[in-house]
């Protein structure tokens, strides 16, 4: 039987990750109520493993489970992992919203604004899901490329050119936005 | 020697991620003090990377996700310790269910939680028969589940999981919100050929995983429990095929148990 001493220590390991892991799942599967499920599943699917567990990084650990999790998720559901959103509405939804905002000047000052944050919310996304992974990994979870090649099982060449072809196409999402420096 | 234009392309990203070695960054450096178009690159690429920074789009969980998770990991060592692989193959049997044998430990099955087991099959069939009488099949109708599944959001302490089982010849006619001896429980309404069936699904604490089958009033019931879930599918269909939308359930991991 397992004892409390495990579970304890297994949640004081992986708690302090659980944004983190919601943040990935939101982002893949693009709904709040499926990533809490796949959280939850990811943890249970740790836990069960947690025995075999000898790596230090438990965040790449937790997020990787939960990466798969996602993809296990979107199959078991018969969601597509790679229908991104129309991209001509997209650019169409940023270039409306963007033309009222011209005298934005500053990262801050964009930031600033809901709607940008829902634009580039939007815009990340958008993005066909190898780009997708990589972004949220990297932008939002600040993981290194070690790090993140380890949760998506590439090596850390692909990482950096999965990285630069992701910012280019957020570039194109996000034109306007770069036309306001 | 001075790194090509592709060159510093293909490496920029890992340059405005500190992520290059001394010497590639040292050259990428030398690069753009002499090359306009890389060095407009360059600040595209940082510019874009602080904004993303600065908007801090992250979601964090919500509060109660942290206790969902605790729960869950406390339920798998409770779960654990009496499982048994074997008993639960064998309880699974279409065989031994239409041999009318009782699988499993009834009176472990949380459906049967605050109720005395033999009223239990009385209050799904009353369930399932109010529904389809009072034109109240559903308090939310819709073929999406993720429509319906949303709907139980805030008003059950519980996700229940919603399958499409459309393709299997099972679409899904809705949800609602149904009290089983005073307890909240989501019926979701099942449709195969012109036979409505509700599937009932209420937190479960089993501590074994169980199976039965029953008839009451003319109607199938079959209940089971994955360990995290009670479920009980209730409908004038035949044994058979409930039975069959019971397995599809669990083929489609309703019965949450990977590996
Ligand atoms: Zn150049």
């Amino acid at each position: 039987m397992f004892g409390n001493s495990k579970r304890k220590q297994f949640e004081t390991q992986f708690r302090p990750h659980l944004d983190a892991a919601y943040n990935l799942a939101q982002y893949l599967c693009r709904n709040a109520y499926d990533a809490e499920d796949i959280v939850q599943e990811a943890y249970l699917r740790a836990y069960r493993a947690f025995g075999e567990y000898a790596d230090e990084n438990s965040r790449a650990w937790i997020l990787t489970i939960t990466r798969n999790t996602c993809y296990s998720w979107m199959r078991r559901h018969a969601m597509s992992l790679n229908v991104s959103y129309d991209r001509q509405s997209v650019c169409g939804e940023v270039d409306a919203q963007l033309s009222g905002s011209d005298l934005l000047q500053s990262p801050e000052q964009i930031a600033a604004s809901e709607s940008n944050q829902k634009l580039i919310r939007r815009a990340i996304e958008s993005l066909p899901m190898e780009f997708r992974e990589v972004t949220v990994l990297r932008e939002l979870e600040g993981l290194s490329y070690r790090e993140i090649g380890q949760v998506l099982d590439i090596p850390e060449g692909t990482v950096m050119s999965r990285l630069a072809r992701a910012r280019l196409r957020l570039r194109k999402l996000l034109v306007n936005v770069d036309a306001l420096k | 020697m001075t790194m090509t234009c592709d060159k510093v392309n293909a490496l920029l990203s890992g340059y405005v991620d500190s992520e290059l070695t001394a010497a590639q960054a040292q050259q990428i450096e030398e690069h753009i003090r002499s090359c306009a178009d890389c060095d407009a690159n360059y600040r595209e690429l940082t510019r874009l990377k602080n904004v993303i920074e600065a908007v801090a789009i992250r979601t964090s969980a919500p509060p109660h996700l942290a206790q969902r998770v605790s729960a869950g990991l406390k339920e798998n060592d409770r779960h654990h310790a009496s499982w048994s692989g074997g008993l639960v193959k064998l309880a699974y049997s279409l065989p031994a269910l239409l041999l009318g044998l009782v699988i499993g430990w009834a009176t472990l099955s949380p459906f049967n939680a605050g109720t005395r087991g033999d009223e239990l099959p009385q209050l799904l069939a009353s369930a399932h028969i109010r529904s389809l009488m009072a034109d109240h099949l559903t308090d939310v109708a819709s073929s999406d589940s993720h429509t319906v599944k949303p709907w139980f959001h805030g008003r059950l302490d519980f996700s229940p999981p919603v399958e499409d089982l459309t393709r299997y010849g099972y679409p899904l006619l809705g949800g609602r919100l149904e009290y089983l001896a005073g307890d909240a429980v989501a019926a979701l309404v099942y449709r195969h050929r012109q036979h409505v069936i509700n599937l009932f699904v209420s937190p479960g604490s089993a501590q074994v995983v169980s199976m039965q089958a029953e008839k009451y009033n003319g109607y199938n019931i079959i209940r089971w429990t994955d360990g995290y879930l009670s479920y009980a599918a209730v409908s004038d269909l035949k044994l058979a095929d409930l039975d069959h939308f019971r397995a599809l359930l669990s083929d489609k991991g309703m019965t949450n148990n990977p590996g």
